[in-house]
């Protein structure tokens, strides 16, 4: 198992959607405080565009870059609920990278295939029975 | 439709007293120990029944909050509590059933007036969830909750705009039913279900963990998988259809 340099750092990916609700410092704010329990910090911070939120590219061009960090802190699970289907994928590939996965709304970290194992039904029946939220949140950004 | 006779009187009022599987009574009690011995400077000799003799009621709210943390390090805490009422809960909720993914923990020592207001858990709940009510010590007269009956929750939802504790204790004296429960039983609730909680009159502390239990397809409160719930049962076709 590869192991990470900076095994302290996240990259940290507000929720571009709620934004209008809680402003990007807040949910830095909150995510900053949900990984410092855990000794972790901040390495930067960007957000998935108004073209890229359904499909995660941002992230997705990130994973490829393969940074030297120890995972990736999410301000909420919703962010992979934003496409046609869950991006579950998406953890999985973070996954198998070695990285982390923290969702600070939920209070979740997936550090590794074992707890994604534990977590994915809830992941996978979060987005069936969300449907209202999410679509509402959808709604209210794209008008 | 097959008629349930277990759950007649639950059916009717919205609330039933029941008895924990005795297999995971060791359980409930292996969680007292922990307890005990991680707050033993707290406990000094004293029962649970007795743990006012050194505490303030200065001092027990913050306690309780550390008591709560230490509570949901227990390894799998959530599933012992469901599994002790499993049958039941499976038939009233199941087979998808979800649960709090935070125990909380409520302690009353005598005569200490902070405690919850007269209330119902929904709308911030789900209406089709269910509440269990586990005592750690066995509660009877004022350490018991005073539940009003679903026939009555018309006339409680019309005292809610009222402020006067007093009111809410008069109308909780007339229309509540007091239901004793020992350790091994537990209390299990609607979230539409009015509550009342009485001041401790009696000379023991009363001691009851709270958990909150529904089906994971059925309508959702304010509060949702994920961030408040978690799954603990699941349905075959459930596990089939996430693959």
């Amino acid at each position: 198992m590869k192991i990470k340099k900076n095994n302290d750092e996240l990259f940290c990916f507000p929720d571009t959607l709620m934004n209008k609700f809680i402003p990007q410092a807040w949910q830095i704010f909150v995510m900053k405080s949900f990984i410092s329990n855990y000794k972790k910090k901040i390495s930067f911070y960007t957000g998935e565009s108004h073209k890229t939120f359904k499909n995660m590219n941002t992230l997705k061009k990130k994973l490829n870059e393969k940074p030297d960090l120890h995972g990736f802190v999410f301000f909420s699970f919703l962010q992979f609920c934003y496409g046609k289907k869950s991006n579950l994928e998406i953890i999985e590939k973070c996954l198998k990278n070695n990285y982390c996965i923290y969702l600070a709304r939920e209070k979740i970290i997936v550090k590794n295939f074992s707890d994604y194992k534990k977590k994915k039904l809830d992941f996978f029946y979060f987005n069936k029975t969300n449907k209202e939220l999410i679509n509402s949140i959808l709604n209210n950004f794209e008008k | 439709m097959i008629k349930k006779n277990t759950f007649e009187y639950f059916e009717k009022n919205g609330f039933m007293k029941i008895n924990l599987d005795k297999k995971y009574l060791k359980d409930y009690l292996n969680l007292k120990h922990t307890i005990k011995k991680s707050f033993s400077k707290n406990f000094k000799n004293n029962s649970f029944e007795n743990f006012h003799s050194n505490v303030s009621f200065d001092q027990i709210n913050n306690l309780r909050m550390r008591i709560i943390v230490k509570i949901n390090k227990v390894k799998k805490i959530n599933e012992k509590i469901y599994l002790s009422a499993k049958k039941i809960l499976n038939q009233m909720v199941g087979p998808d059933i979800i649960v709090q993914k935070n125990i909380n923990l409520a302690i009353q020592m005598p005569n200490d007036s902070s405690r919850a207001l007269f209330h119902k858990d929904t709308p911030l709940s789900s209406h089709h969830e269910v509440v269990m009510w586990v005592p750690l010590v066995n509660c009877k007269k004022t350490m018991c909750m005073k539940m009003i009956p679903k026939k009555f929750h018309d006339k409680a939802d019309n005292l809610l705009i009222q402020t006067n504790e007093k009111i809410h204790e008069k109308f909780a004296e007339k229309y509540g039913v007091t239901i004793p429960i020992n350790f091994g039983e537990a209390l299990i609730f609607n979230t539409d279900n009015f509550h009342y909680i009485p001041i401790n009159k009696t000379s023991k502390t009363r001691w009851s963990l709270n958990v909150r239990f529904k089906n994971l397809f059925t309508p959702y409160g304010e509060r949702n998988l994920l961030d408040y719930y978690q799954i603990i049962d699941s349905s075959p076709i459930s596990n089939l259809l996430k693959n």
